[in-house]
Formats: C-alpha cells, structure tokens, sequence
C-alpha cells in the first residue's frame, strides 16, 4: 500500500500545525465563529447535533495495522472508546473536543493519516472497490489510480472551491463493489481491444434529493489521458455548476439540465485546450506509484479440504460461505468481516476490537485492512487454511456475523442520534431490523439482500440503492420512514421506488418482513434473490404485502 | 418583540463541544435552567454577542411549550433528540438496545 513520502510527511504535519494555531485564536477569540467554521470543515471538524465530530480519510479504504491501532489510541485517548466506518469508507470519530483535535490530527499524521479534505466543496476522499488487487473477477487493479488521483485532488489550486462537494468512485472489476454509478464521477478501470489500459469514466451520478444514476462520459480514455481530462471535468464543472442554489449545485443537476451531448461537448471543447502529455505524471513517478500496489508475493497453495467433523463449528460453514471469496491466487480469500452483528450499530467498532482486528491482519491478511462502503472490513489475502483458526479468533472479538450480502448486512447513516441534519433516528431502527431476522438460518434462506436507511434525505444511508430502502423523515412531530423497493447499486444500477405513505417507527419491521415473506412466497426457487424477483414482477405485489389491511 | 411563541437560547461550548443553555445569567448544560422568554429579540441580542465570543458556538434559538406535566420541552423533534442524547447504547459492541425505536421522541 502507499506509504507517505517526505512531502507528505511534511505537509501533513504544517497542515496540523496551522490548524492548531488556528485553534489557539478561535480559544482565544481572535477568529470569530463565522471564520473558524469553514477552516475546521476544511480539517474534518463538523459540530454535529450533541458535539464535535472528527471525519478521518482512509484513501480509498486502505489502511494498515499500524493505522488501526493509532485510531484504536485515538479512540481511548480522545474519544469515547469506538470509531464509525462510514458510508464514503472513512472513520468518524463522534465526542473530540476542539482543544484536543489538534494533538489528535498530530497523533495521525505520525501514521500516515490526516481528516484533509473530508468536508467542504472539493473533492472529497476518494473511493474505490475494497476488494482492489485481490478479487478473482478483476480486470485492473484500481487503487495505483485511486492514488494518483487523491494526489491530483489533494489541495489542487482549482478545486478547492466547487459549486459543491464532489464524489469519486473506482473499480477495475466485474462486478461493481463501489457503487460507481451513484459518485458525481465514476472510473472503471477497462481495456481497449489491443488490450491497453484505460477508464471508462460515468458523470452525474447521486444520491440525496434528487436521485441519479451517472451517464457514460467516454467508453474508454487512455490511462495517460485520465487527469486532462478530469481537470476538463472540473473546470467545466467548476464554469458552469450552480453556485445560487445549493440544491442545485451537484454536478448531476448540471449534467441533467445540460444534457449529456452539451455537456461533453465542453468538456471536450476544455480538453483540446490541456497540455495532455503535461497532465500525466512521468514514468519514474508512475513506476513508483504502481511499486506501492504491487501484487503480495503469494505461492499459489492447494485448497483445503473442510473436514466435516472439525471444522464445521457452529456457524463456520456459513461464514466460510457468505463471508469470503475467491482470490486471484488459489488457495487464498478475500474476508469480509461484518461489523453487523445481530441489534449492533452498523459501522461502529470498539477499540479493543480494532486492537484485535490489526493483530488478526497481522497475522493472516499481511498487515492490511480495507473499509467498505456498506460499513464493513475487508482483509484481503488470507490463506485458505488459516480461514478457520480466523474465524475462531473473530468470534472472539464479536467480528464473526456470518451475513455479509444478507439481510443483516444492513447499512444505514448516524440518523438523529448523532447528526444535525438529521430528520428521524436511523441506528435503532437497523438494530430491530437485524434482530427481527437475527437468526442465521433465516438470513441464508431470505439470501441476498440490502436493506439501506438514511435519517434523511441527504441519503448518506444509501437508501435510494437499497433493496428495501428506508427514508426516515419527521412528519406532525413524529419520525415517519418511507419504504423504497428496487434500489440497486451495481453495474445494472436502479433506484428504489417508492410505495406510498410512510410508516411510524413502531410499524417499520413488521412492514419489512411482510415485503420478506411476499418475496419467499413469489421467488422462482431458492436461487432467485430479491432483487431478481422485484424486477420480474414490479412494485405491485410488494406495494399490496406493505399495504395489507392489517388484523 | 414580544411573541407568542417560548423560546429558548442554545449553542454548543467551543471547546468541549458540548450543549450549553442560555439560563439569563450564563451558560449552564442543564436545559432545566434554561431561560424561557417570549422576548425574541433579547434573546437574538445575546446570540449576536455570543456568536462574535469564544465561549459558545452554533448559538440558534429552539421553540419551547410546556407539556401534560407542566414541564418546558422543545417542540420540535430535533431538538427534544438533541436533548435526550444519543438514544442508542453506543458503548457497548454488540448493542442490544432494540427496542429504543418506541421510544417516542
């Protein structure tokens, strides 16, 4: 993975050190309100509905051991004993106090690690497929370009001041682990017929008020064309986007109101102006960025044979099924390690079990750890045979949940129990949810499944692209959650639609399991998923189960 | 001006972070002390003072009305969430506090 070099050593560390002077005349009341707010934003310091809040990049979701341990210290030193991967793959920390964040953004950057950039209109931390460089169904591993990239953004005079924030996503694989169709920009890593590497680059995608899926920009861009034609992207964005209405203001409103013919054609018309060569970094610079990626030198090893009688634990098989996956290498898996267990708050994980976790990565998975999306972990080259005495020691530490892809694998934002945007709680409503279908022999036989919720319509639960998506809105005073179907977040990207009046907090989980056993009794066989069967047969059945008169 | 309408000053403490409420004669965490006034432009005066010091942030004003007990409470959902703190058990890994979605706001 990529290590800082001296220049990044250093302007992480000046950047703490501006910050802490500007926290001494904020204390001091040399800066008033008004100016402080946008330089904390602009270091990952949110005052959210009880306290502060502390957003924390993981580039691309990639970290190491040792980082995990510094956010576990972090955690105890300077927070309330627990971290919160997000929907975007960073941490958040949510009780700092102000004094404090400037020892605490010190303390990260001694590991490689900062909260640049993680607020404010620029380009937010960029994402990529948790899986990159050790899935079995990939074509190119993302991530060299994923740090290209955040080296590209990082600071760039231009784009430190959007219409808005903006979001990009990569993957190099078959299937879409990155829910590249929902960023303002997308890249999939592809090949041109003679087999060179490029990207197929999708615009104007979205979540929040105004759903969109993103619109392919260019089929295929030449891997040294990439960043000359992003800054095309950005400066058209940049000209054009609406700085008048922050509603408006995402690149998908402008995509949209452009349409996509016009819209490219100013890009294109910008990219004939750009030096594209000059863009591009030289070899020496690549080669050094692709060195960081390099694929582990792992020896291809026989698979092991499961032995029935010891290694068939109760709930081993299940794990071993739904928890891991092939990898480029015989022999080994990727791992999901759910933070998902049953009534837990999605994404929260204790320091003791990030100290467990890094040691665990140390011993099986070669010191690193990926954050996902969907709020999970991921160690990515694990030996097979070692997968057993893994998973004995993840139960140890309450990280075995079997139910990666299942309907306990749900995701959903802080909601009203921590964010002030908020407009219903979220958190308490995943945790009934997971217990009402706690029982892991029900999650396999209900099989693939997303349940997102969002605390409002910002959309940071991802509710738009969930399976079964929740809305929590407030309504007369009360928390009401409207119930989306359909959504979908892959390469065949849908989203969800809605079916009709909400539903008060109380009602939601009988609801979604009546949406459940309609599905079990419509499916066309155990291998049908959920998905599949709403697409076949529309919102109309589902819509009636939800609806029912109830007894 | 007088309104019709209860209204309490509230902001968070800059350095802590925590809530803090406007009780008349300074700031105090426990909303029971809040002041309760219906002179919104007094207490739009303190919020400017406030807002240009280095004690409290994020100062804004919340609607109060007094409930079957007698007692003030925010009318607004956020702010009675805001109140009550994090309703979820958040210090423990695996929380099994499930059922706090019943728990109206």
């Amino acid at each position: 993975m990529y290590r800082y070099d001296e220049f990044d050593y250093s302007f992480v560390k000046k950047r703490v050190q501006q910050f802490r002077t500007q926290v001494e005349r904020r204390l001091s009341g040399a800066l008033s309100e008004d100016e402080f707010k946008p330089l904390r934003l602009m270091n990952g310091v949110y005052l959210q509905l009880h306290a502060y809040m502390l957003r924390i990049a993981i580039p691309y979701g990639l970290f190491s051991s040792a980082q995990m341990r510094t956010l576990a210290m972090i955690a105890d030193r300077y927070d309330r004993g627990y971290g919160h991967i997000t929907t975007r793959q960073n941490i958040q920390f949510n009780w700092p106090k102000l004094a404090e964040i400037p020892d605490l953004l010190d303390d990260l950057a001694e590991s490689g690690m900062h909260a640049i950039q993680t607020s404010g209109n620029c380009i937010r931390n960029v994402t990529c497929d948790p899986w990159a460089g050790a899935a079995a169904d990939e074509v190119f591993d993302p991530r060299p370009i994923a740090e290209i990239l955040r080296q590209w953004s990082s600071l760039h005079p231009e784009f430190v001041f959007l219409p808005r924030k903006f979001k990009i996503a990569l993957s190099g694989a078959k299937q879409d682990r990155a829910a590249v169709y929902l960023h303002d920009l997308g890249i999939y890593m592809v090949q041109d017929k003679e087999g060179n590497p490029g990207c197929q680059i999708v615009i104007g995608g979205g979540q929040g008020r105004t759903p969109m899926i993103a619109k392919t920009l260019d089929e295929f861009i030449p891997q040294h064309a990439l960043l000359a034609r992003l800054e095309a992207v950005m400066r058209v964005y940049n000209r054009y986007g609406r700085r008048d209405n922050k509603y408006k203001a995402r690149i998908k409103i402008l995509v949209h109101e452009l349409g996509l013919e016009a819209f490219r054609k100013e890009v294109d018309q910008e990219f004939a102006r750009i030096d594209v060569a000059a863009c591009w970094l030289n070899k020496e610079e690549e080669a050094r960025i692709n060195s960081y990626f390099a694929p582990p030198d792992l020896v291809p090893l026989p698979e092991p044979k499961w032995d029935e009688d010891h290694d068939t634990k109760p709930g081993f098989q299940q794990w071993l099924s739904h928890n891991t996956h092939p990898h480029k290498v015989a022999g080994y898996r990727v791992v999901t390690i759910s933070l998902k267990a049953t009534g837990a708050i999605p994404g929260d994980i204790h320091s003791q079990q990030m100290r467990a976790l890094a040691d665990l990565a140390d011993r099986f998975a070669l010191g690193e750890i990926r954050a996902t999306h969907t709020q999970n972990l991921v160690l990515a080259h694990v030996k097979a045979r070692d997968l057993a005495e893994l998973w004995q020691e993840l139960a140890a530490s309450g990280l075995a949940s079997a139910n990666h892809g299942l309907i306990g694998d749900l995701i959903c934002c802080p909601g009203l129990d921590y964010c002030g945007l908020a407009t219903a709680r979220s958190i308490p409503l995943a945790q009934q949810i997971s217990r009402r279908f706690g029982d892991p022999a029900r999650q396999k036989l209900i099989g693939e499944m997303a349940i997102k919720i969002s605390g409002c319509i910002n959309a940071c639960g991802h509710h738009h692209v969930g399976h079964i998506g929740i809305l929590g809105l407030e309504k007369s005073g009360q928390e009401s959650y409207q119930i989306t179907l359909g959504g979908h977040a892959g390469h065949d990207a849908s989203i969800g639609e809605r079916t009709g009046p909400g539903f008060a907090g109380g009602e939601v989980v009988d609801a979604i399991e009546r949406v459940i056993d309609r599905y079990l009794e419509l499916r066309k066989g155990s291998d049908e998923p959920f998905l599949q069967t709403y697409r076949r047969l529309g919102k109309e059945p589902f819509q009636q189960a939800l609806y029912q008169p109830q007894a | 001006m007088k309104t019709s309408q209860s209204l309490i000053l509230t902001g968070n403490h800059v350095l802590e972070g925590h809530i803090l409420y406007w009780t008349g004669k300074g700031w105090d965490q426990q909303f029971a002390h809040a002041l309760v006034s219906d002179d919104a432009e007094s207490l739009e005066a303190r919020l400017r003072e406030y807002e240009a010091c280095n004690l409290v942030t994020g100062c804004y004003l919340i609607a109060v009305a007094r409930d079957e007990y007698g007692h003030w409470q925010p009318v607004k959902m956020r702010e009675r969430a805001r109140l009550r703190g994090p309703s979820i058990d958040y210090h423990n890994p695996t929380s099994m506090n499930a059922e706090s979605i019943n728990v109206s706001l």
